[in-house]
C-alpha cells in the first residue's frame, strides 16, 4: 500500500496557499493565487515527506500472520472475556447476598443503624459514579 | 459462516462483526493488520513496539467490537485505538524497561535500510527527533491526509491542540534539516 490515505473518505487537506496574504489581482483583475516564500518552501519540505514515507511504505513488510491465528485470536479472546463476564456475575451476586443478609441483620437489631448505614451507602455510590464517569471521559471512548 | 472468506464485502463484514461474528471479525483483523503495522512502524519508529501495539490493538478491537458504531471506517477505528494505546504507553514512562530505547530502535530500523543498500532519507531522520506527540499528527495529517477535527477526534485533543502541534512539527522539521 504505497498510500494508504486513499483509504481514507476524507481527501487531504493541503495547506492553504492562498489567503488575504498570498492573492494578487491581475490586470484583468482576475484573483491569482500566489505562495509566499515559506508556503512554497513548506510545499517542498511536503512533498519530500510524503516520498520519503512513501518509499519506506513500500519496503515495510509486515509479518503478516495465517488467517487461522486471526480466528484463534479472535475465539480465545471471546472465550476469556466471557469466562471473565461469568466471574464478575458470579462475584456480584455473593456481594449482593451478602450485603442484603447484613441489612436484614441491622434493620432487625437497629432501625437507627441502618439509616445511617442507608446514608453513607448512598453517598458512597454517588461518589463512586462520580469517578466512574470522569475516568471514563479522561480515557476517552473507541465509538467512531 | 463458510460463504464469509470469499467475496464479502467491509460493510458487510463489519455489520456481522459487530453482531458477534467470530469469522468476520477475524477477516477484518487479518484485511487491516499491514495497514495497522505499517502504520503504527512510521507513528513509533520501533519495531518491537509496533509488534506489541499491533497485538494490542487487536485484543482491543476484539473487546470493543460491539460498541464500534461504524461512523468510521473499520481502519480508521483500528488506527484510533493504535494511535491511544501507544500515546498511553508513552506517557507511562516505563517503557525504557519494556523495550530498547528510541534512538536503539531507530539505529534497528536505518541499520535493516542499509542492508538492503538502501538510504535512509534526511527527512525521516527529521521525523525521528520529533517527539511523540507531535510525529503523530504530522503523520496523521501529511500522510495519511486526515482533517485537523479528525485528527482532534482521533487523539482526543482540542482542535487547537492539534494546530500548535502542526505548527511546532513543521518548525522543527525546518530547523533539523537546515531549512
Amino acid at each position: 500500500m504505497t498510500k494508504e490515505r486513499k483509504d481514507k473518505d476524507v481527501q487531504a487537506e493541503k495547506p492553504r496557499k492562498t489567503g488575504s496574504n498570498g492573492s494578487v489581482h491581475d490586470d484583468n483583475s482576475r484573483l491569482v493565487e500566489t505562495t509566499t516564500p515559506a508556503e512554497a518552501q513548506w510545499e517542498g519540505m511536503e512533498q519530500e515527506l510524503t516520498a520519503a514515507l512513501e518509499r519506506w511504505d513500500a519496503r515495510i513488510e509486515p509479518p503478516l500472520p495465517p488467517m487461522a491465528a486471526f480466528e484463534q485470536l479472535v475465539g480465545e479472546q471471546r472465550a476469556r472475556s466471557r469466562n471473565r463476564l461469568w466471574r464478575d456475575l458470579f462475584a456480584f451476586w455473593a456481594v449482593a447476598a451478602l450485603i442484603l443478609s447484613l441489612m436484614v441483620l441491622v434493620v432487625e437489631s437497629s432501625i437507627i443503624g441502618f439509616v445511617i448505614l442507608q446514608a453513607t451507602v448512598f453517598v458512597a455510590a454517588i461518589a463512586f459514579v462520580a469517578t466512574g464517569v470522569r475516568s471514563k471521559e479522561e480515557a476517552g471512548e473507541w465509538r467512531t | 459462516m463458510d460463504a464469509i472468506a470469499g467475496t464479502m464485502d467491509e460493510e458487510t463484514a463489519v455489520k456481522l462483526a459487530v453482531r458477534g461474528d467470530e469469522q468476520a471479525l477475524a477477516r477484518l483483523l487479518r484485511d487491516n493488520y499491514a495497514l495497522l503495522y505499517r502504520y503504527l512502524l512510521k507513528v513509533t519508529m520501533h519495531k518491537a513496539m509496533t509488534e506489541d501495539l499491533v497485538q494490542e490493538t487487536m485484543v482491543k478491537a476484539i473487546e470493543r467490537i460491539g460498541t464500534f458504531q461504524r461512523k468510521s471506517k473499520f481502519s480508521t477505528w483500528l488506527i484510533t485505538i493504535g494511535t491511544r494505546l501507544y500515546m498511553d504507553e508513552m506517557r507511562k514512562k516505563q517503557r525504557e524497561r519494556k523495550w530498547q530505547t528510541g534512538e536503539q530502535a531507530l539505529q534497528a530500523i536505518r541499520f535493516e535500510t542499509a542492508l538492503r543498500q538502501e538510504e535512509w532519507p534526511e527527512m525521516l531522520e527529521a521525523l525521528g527527533t520529533l517527539s511523540y506527540d507531535i510525529r503523530v499528527p504530522v503523520l496523521l495529517k501529511y500522510y495519511y491526509g486526515y482533517a485537523y477535527d479528525e485528527i482532534a477526534t482521533l487523539l482526543d485533543i482540542p482542535l487547537g491542540t492539534v494546530k500548535s502541534r502542526l505548527h511546532n512539527g513543521l518548525k522543527q522539521l525546518r530547523k533539523e534539516l537546515g531549512r
